[in-house]
């Protein structure tokens, strides 16, 4: 036992989109960089889900045999906004999820990460399903969405009322930056122009051991230092909007959750030269989960992609690899 | 997010005597229920075509309205797939070079917002909200041959 590697194949999405890797090269350049499993975005990568056709499944199969790597999260998503007339009632919501609990199954995954937001009364109606199938659903508690917003809260709460082995969480390692990601302040500065002060002052208040998430919840609205460096809507709202998604919160923060971690998502967002994540300290991360017993996967979730600029080849193999390789080291190193 | 990405290379051509079209993805990194998209804003070379001009054909299928495409609840549009965007234009466009602003509206998000009750019933003009991860009307030089 032990932590074990995953890669969420969203970190390839764009090889996928293009055509440049089908899902066998992808397979196969997971098990090229040693990690152990792979995590998944049915919605992403297989034809006709959530009810893909028998050919996908035997396709399916067939890669699962070759590459003989773990199957560990399924990644689903609940559109509440599918009707024109009306909200999808909580009767049509819950026959979704059983539907994405078959299919989870079907595919041989045992954990299932509901999107951040996802309601939390599903999942009384859905335990049986979930227990039948052997497939835990887990909300993915992730910067932003996370510890303190009420639907998250909501869904913990109900974790904790139900207690059971088949409902869990998804950390997301953008809960713990300890800098704000440097790729997000270029790519903004560069394609928009987003005003130097404003990215430097959001440098500053990471270093100071804080975020914009946490700083909204105390004034009940945007930070006022950061609206005011603001001087250009067009150039600077992108970033300050987006700054809310990076939190900087200390690990203990899930210690009343712990026993209920089933997978974690080890954001990354830009490798740097020196082989270490740029945001993130992942020793700490992994030292807090060791400590803990935790013997899960940790799956590579390579979010750089989208701060690449538009004339720029985007280096999504190489970040995975180089975090693979930064990982797989810490993990012998504190497990010995 | 992969903008650059929306609309396919050398894919706007002009439809005889009808229109032109032009062939994209979808502005997210996941696929989609065909209810979730409400339409396209274009401006092509300054000139905008709203959602009424357009039809978009996915599937196999006919080309169909957005009022058509708002009703198919539960089918799919892949996410590695080309969709075909129509767009009423008699006579299409001349031929050489245009400038194409795009920008796609797509409700794929993180559960029902506050905007939802509003938007089942009066969805906004493509362009004026965000769609998907596309923030921004994004501009693609196209040639029609």
């Amino acid at each position: 036992m032990g932590i074990k590697t995953a890669v969420s194949l969203y970190s390839l999405q764009y090889q996928f989109l293009q055509g440049k890797m089908t899902l066998d090269d992808i397979f196969k350049f997971v098990k090229d960089i040693n990690a152990d499993g792979i995590e998944i975005l049915p919605d992403q990568m297989l034809r006709g889900t959530p009810t893909p056709t028998e050919a996908t499944y035997a396709e399916w199969d067939a890669l699962t045999s070759k590459y003989n790597l773990d199957l560990v999260c399924d990644d689903i998503f609940l559109n509440t906004n599918l009707y024109k007339s009306r909200e999808l009632t909580r009767r049509e919501c819950i026959e979704l999820i059983k539907q994405e609990i078959i299919m989870a199954h079907r595919l041989g995954f045992k954990i299932i990460r509901l999107v951040s937001m996802t309601p939390a009364w599903i999942l009384e109606p859905c335990l049986e399903t979930a227990e039948k199938y052997g497939v835990a659903l887990c909300i993915e508690v992730h910067g932003g969405l996370g510890f303190g917003v009420d639907k998250t809260d909501e869904f913990l709460n109900e974790m904790l009322r139900l207690d059971s082995p088949y409902i869990g969480i998804v950390p997301d390692t953008s809960l713990f930056c300890r800098k704000v990601p440097r790729i997000v302040g270029n790519y903004c500065n560069k394609l928009f122009g987003t005003n130097p002060d404003l990215i430097k002052y959001a440098e500053e208040v990471f270093e100071n051991g804080t975020d914009f998430f946490a700083l909204e919840k105390k004034h009940g609205k945007m930070d006022p230092k950061l609206a005011s460096l603001i001087k250009d809507p067009a150039k600077d709202m992108f970033y300050a909007a987006n700054l809310s998604g990076y939190e900087n919160c200390a690990l203990s923060c899930m210690d009343p959750f712990v026993k209920y971690i089933k997978h974690v998502h080890f954001k990354l967002y830009e490798m740097t030269d020196e082989g270490i994540e740029y945001s993130i300290d992942f020793k700490e991360v992994l030292d807090y989960l060791h400590k803990h017993g935790y013997n899960g996967h940790v799956a590579t979730e390579y979010e750089g992609n989208r701060w690449i600029l538009p004339d720029e080849e985007i280096p999504d193999k190489e970040q995975v690899a180089s975090h693979q390789k930064l990982i797989q080291k810490l993990i012998k190193e504190i497990e010995g | 997010m992969f903008d650059r990405y929306l609309l396919k290379e050398d894919s706007l051509e002009n439809v005889e005597v009808t229109g032109f079209k032009f062939q994209v993805r979808i502005a997210e990194y996941r696929g989609c229920f065909l209810s979730l998209h409400n339409g396209y804003y274009i401006n092509i070379d300054g000139v905008e075509y709203p959602r009424e001009l357009q039809k978009f054909e996915i599937n196999g299928k006919p080309p169909r309205d957005f009022d058509e495409i708002k009703k198919a609840c539960y089918e799919h549009w892949d996410f590695d797939d080309f969709g075909t965007v129509y767009v009423d234009c008699p006579g299409g466009l001349s031929k050489g070079k245009h400038r194409v602003g795009i920008m796609q509206s797509v409700f794929t998000q993180y559960g029902w917002m506050p905007h939802d009750e509003e938007w089942i019933h009066n969805p906004p003009a493509p362009g004026t909200v965000a769609g998907g991860k596309q923030h921004d009307i994004y501009y693609f030089d196209m040639e029609v041959k």
